[in-house]
């Protein structure tokens, strides 16, 4: 780790033990206030004194779920940027991993059609081959002189070397062809990927969004003076949305929306 | 009865480089007659229109998976004894008991190799 990641990380950690000793000093604060109202019988300080603690650990819970939801979707966005070389081929790609799956099978459709070709460069091979051998074949009577026939000899054995090679690369040609299988296997599980990714973010989201609208009803809740009839009546609804829609994996924001719900969460 | 080299083949894939490896693989087994379609949808009619001695079927496809063929060949009288291999990246458990009660010949596991498939022809024209 190099000093200027340390010096980060460790003041992030100073931040966040700030934090919760904020946290803690302000759970004691208002536990001892709960006592407080409660040695004096104030019934109804002290509904309002828990309510206060609850949103304390709401709050902690909404931090941690927008922390989660924001890196994630982070981590979604540099995975879609990184593939792609320019800005016009970021364009043109809808995520990353579908870009992997298009560029391995684009790559095994080309290895399949230069194999299937040099397969069959190599069935021509073989006719002409066979050809031979039989031209030989007829060759082989008429042939009497001592060098003729040490020629035929030497003929036989490239023959031989040539039909043993031929043999070699055309197995070798299908096991090419038969490896490219692997493809398929990678693209499934991407895509099984990219799924779960998905549904993970839009859980996430929606968890968020609940959160966070528990957080304000609560807020209401406790000092219904702060805000008018009609912002809670908007939450509310808004509430409402967000219940009859769920699950919201069946709908896909784009990469604008997801950016904009996070931030108007404060993400 | 033994494979017949001139037995009529039909290989179900939606991934043509599949379709295409597996065409191969056979050829060089020795079975010429080789059709492709690239789906259940597909593949329903060319079976009820031709005559097929065997279907090499992949199991995830869109519109109609290779399960969905499977029970439609055996519930179609003319093509349900048609021998039906299954090739796919499923292997759980309970995916391979489902295709044994639907009724397929036999079940190979992506990644296969040429052996593999000649072993499975060998098992089903024995």
């Amino acid at each position: 780790m190099t000093g200027k990641a340390e010096h980060t990380m460790n003041s992030q950690l100073i931040v966040n033990a700030e934090n919760n000793t904020i946290e803690h000093s302000t759970f004691k604060i208002k536990a001892d206030y709960l006592l407080q109202l409660l040695h004096d019988n104030d019934l109804e300080g002290a509904l309002r004194c828990i309510n206060e603690i609850n949103c304390i650990n709401n709050d902690h819970v909404h931090t941690v779920l927008g922390k989660i939801t924001r890196g994630l979707h982070s981590a979604i966005s540099d995975l879609s940027n990184s593939t792609a070389n320019s800005d016009s081929e970021k364009n043109k790609t809808r995520a990353g991993l579908d870009y992997v799956i298009e560029v391995t099978s684009l790559a095994a459709k080309k290895t399949l059609d230069m194999t299937e070709l040099t397969h069959r460069h190599l069935q021509t091979l073989g006719t002409a081959q066979g050809q031979i051998e039989s031209l030989v074949d007829q060759l082989r009577p008429t042939l009497k002189d001592a060098r003729q026939l040490t020629i035929l000899a030497q003929l036989d054995l490239a023959i031989a070397a040539n039909h043993a090679t031929f043999q070699n690369i055309s197995q070798n040609t299908t096991e090419i062809i038969v490896a490219q299988n692997f493809q398929d296997l990678a693209s499934q599980s991407i895509t099984k990927a990219i799924r779960i990714i998905t549904d993970v973010e839009s859980s996430l989201i929606t968890l968020t969004q609940h959160t966070n609208l528990l957080k304000q009803l609560s807020l209401i809740s406790t000092s219904p003076d702060l805000l008018e009839m009609s912002v809670t009546q908007e939450l509310r609804n808004n509430l409402d949305k967000i219940e009859t829609t769920a699950p919201v994996e069946q709908e896909h924001l784009d990469q604008d929306d997801v950016d904009n719900l996070l931030s108007s969460l404060g993400f | 009865m033994p494979a017949n080299p001139n037995m009529k083949i039909l290989v179900v894939d939606d991934h043509e480089s599949m379709r295409r490896i597996e065409k191969q693989i056979l050829n060089d087994l020795g079975y010429p007659n080789v059709d492709m379609a690239d789906d259940g949808s597909t593949a329903l009619p060319m079976l009820q229109a031709g005559s097929y001695d065997f279907v090499i079927c992949d199991w995830n496809m869109p519109k109609m998976e290779g399960l969905e063929l499977l029970k439609a060949i055996r519930a179609d009288a003319r093509i349900a004894k048609t021998p039906v291999l299954l090739v796919t990246a499923e292997s759980k458990k309970e995916k391979i008991i489902q295709a044994a009660q639907a009724g397929v010949n036999d079940y190979v596991v992506k990644p296969f190799n040429a052996e593999t498939i000649k072993l499975k022809i060998a098992r089903i024209f024995p």
